[in-house]
């Protein structure tokens, strides 16, 4: 039965994804990458990963339709475009690529636990509980780091191309008429709610400062997508600050650590500072996912309040 | 009763590549925007199986982010269809 699930799953991913690379419909390509994310999820599930099966499930769901949609609203495509051709010459390396990667898979011995124990060995020197957190906020804090410095790029990026300085007053690429604003009462509260608790969660269970931040970043372009002006309501100075408080949190924590430990990113014993820098990482990264969907070219100004 | 979890679970994907020939046989956007959004029901479903079946009660937060969040390309959908459709009476 596990085979045959895994087998299943797997063939579809496969299947899915070659129809939308070979789609005539961008449409159609839309709703299968939003079906191409749902089974995905359920493969990662398989795989035991339930940490990147949350934040798939986010980021398939809650962000990537809401930039797909707008994106074919703002594309002036006819039904009958010719079917994109997939160049043959790009076969052969696949092939090559895709055997060798299947060939590593045979020579992983079968009770490889790879870095497990490592990491189980070392959680009496962190403060936290769950592997895959400390792994992310501790062990491996520099990447983390990193990585919400290229979110950032990626928001001055857009910016940059959009030569817009901040994002109030940003516009709706289609109006936000028919959704009516009944819809931010109804989901605002649970989306805050469940952007906190998988925030929290990351303590000792999967879950964590990105599946918590994602969730937060939905809630705020589904209040744009009501008509609310959502983050384009801040200053611009309160805006900047909340876009790099998480790679300044780093910042401050690497200076921090290395004056008075002498080793950089060295985490202190108390685990306030843990926290502190999960929590400003999280706004930093609704933030950014936030200005991203925002800063999308946009015709219609969403009406202020 | 694992196997019988992970079964139902099968079950309910086969159900998702069934439902994907409406997506690609459409004819409207509507039906294939339809058709992803019972995907999403669908996939809490076979999530919250695969929990049971897996035994990590953990996997039921991720059902719980699709049934949160898949509303919201739909809310993008609506949007986007009712203006081209009000655009295209206009000219």
């Amino acid at each position: 039965m596990n085979l045959a699930f895994d087998l299943l799953v797997g063939l579809s991913l496969v299947w899915v994804a070659w129809r939308i690379v070979g789609s005539r419909d961008h449409f159609q390509a839309v709703v299968l990458f939003i079906t191409f994310g749902l089974i995905l999820s359920l493969a990662w599930t398989r795989l035991q990963s339930p940490d990147i099966a949350i934040a798939e499930a986010a980021v398939g769901a809650g962000l990537a339709g809401v930039l797909f949609m707008d994106a074919l609203g703002g594309l002036s495509s006819s039904p009958g475009s010719p079917r994109p051709a997939v160049p043959l010459t790009l076969l052969f390396p696949c092939l090559i690529l895709a055997s060798i990667m299947a060939i590593a898979v045979l020579f992983v011995p079968e009770d490889f636990l790879g870095l497990i124990p490592v990491v189980h060995g070392a959680l009496t020197d962190t403060s936290l509980e769950y592997p895959v957190t400390a792994v992310l906020l501790d062990f491996r804090a520099y990447d983390t780091w990193l990585e919400l410095g290229v979110l950032l790029v990626a928001v001055l990026g857009v910016m940059g191309i959009r030569r817009i300085g901040s994002i109030s007053g940003s516009r709706l690429p289609a109006p936000a008429d028919p959704v009516g604003r009944w819809i931010i009462r109804i989901l605002l509260p649970i989306m805050v709610l469940i952007g906190g608790y998988l925030l929290w969660l990351g303590a000792f269970a999967p879950g964590g400062a990105f599946q918590g931040g994602v969730v937060l970043a939905a809630a705020g372009v589904m209040l744009w997508q009501a008509g609310h002006p959502s983050l384009g309501l801040l200053p611009r100075l309160w805006w900047i600050v909340l876009l790099f408080c998480g790679f300044l949190s780093f910042l401050i924590l690497a200076f921090w650590s290395l004056f008075h430990s002498g080793r950089m990113l060295a985490h202190p014993e108390n685990k306030l500072w843990i926290l502190g820098v999960e929590y400003a990482a999280t706004i930093s990264i609704a933030t950014c996912l936030i200005s991203l969907v925002l800063a999308s070219p946009g015709r219609c100004r969403v009406r202020d309040n | 009763m694992n196997t019988f979890f992970l079964g139902m679970a099968l079950f309910l994907v086969l159900n998702i590549l069934a439902g994907l020939w409406r997506v690609l046989k459409g004819p409207e956007p509507a039906d294939r925007m339809v058709a992803a959004q019972l995907f999403g029901t669908t996939g809490v479903a076979a999530l919250l199986l695969l929990a049971q079946a897996l035994e990590s009660p953990v996997i039921r937060n991720a059902a719980l982010l699709f049934a949160l969040l898949t509303v919201m390309a739909v809310l993008a959908f609506v949007r986007n269809t009712s203006y081209r459709d009000k655009h295209n009476n206009d000219h």
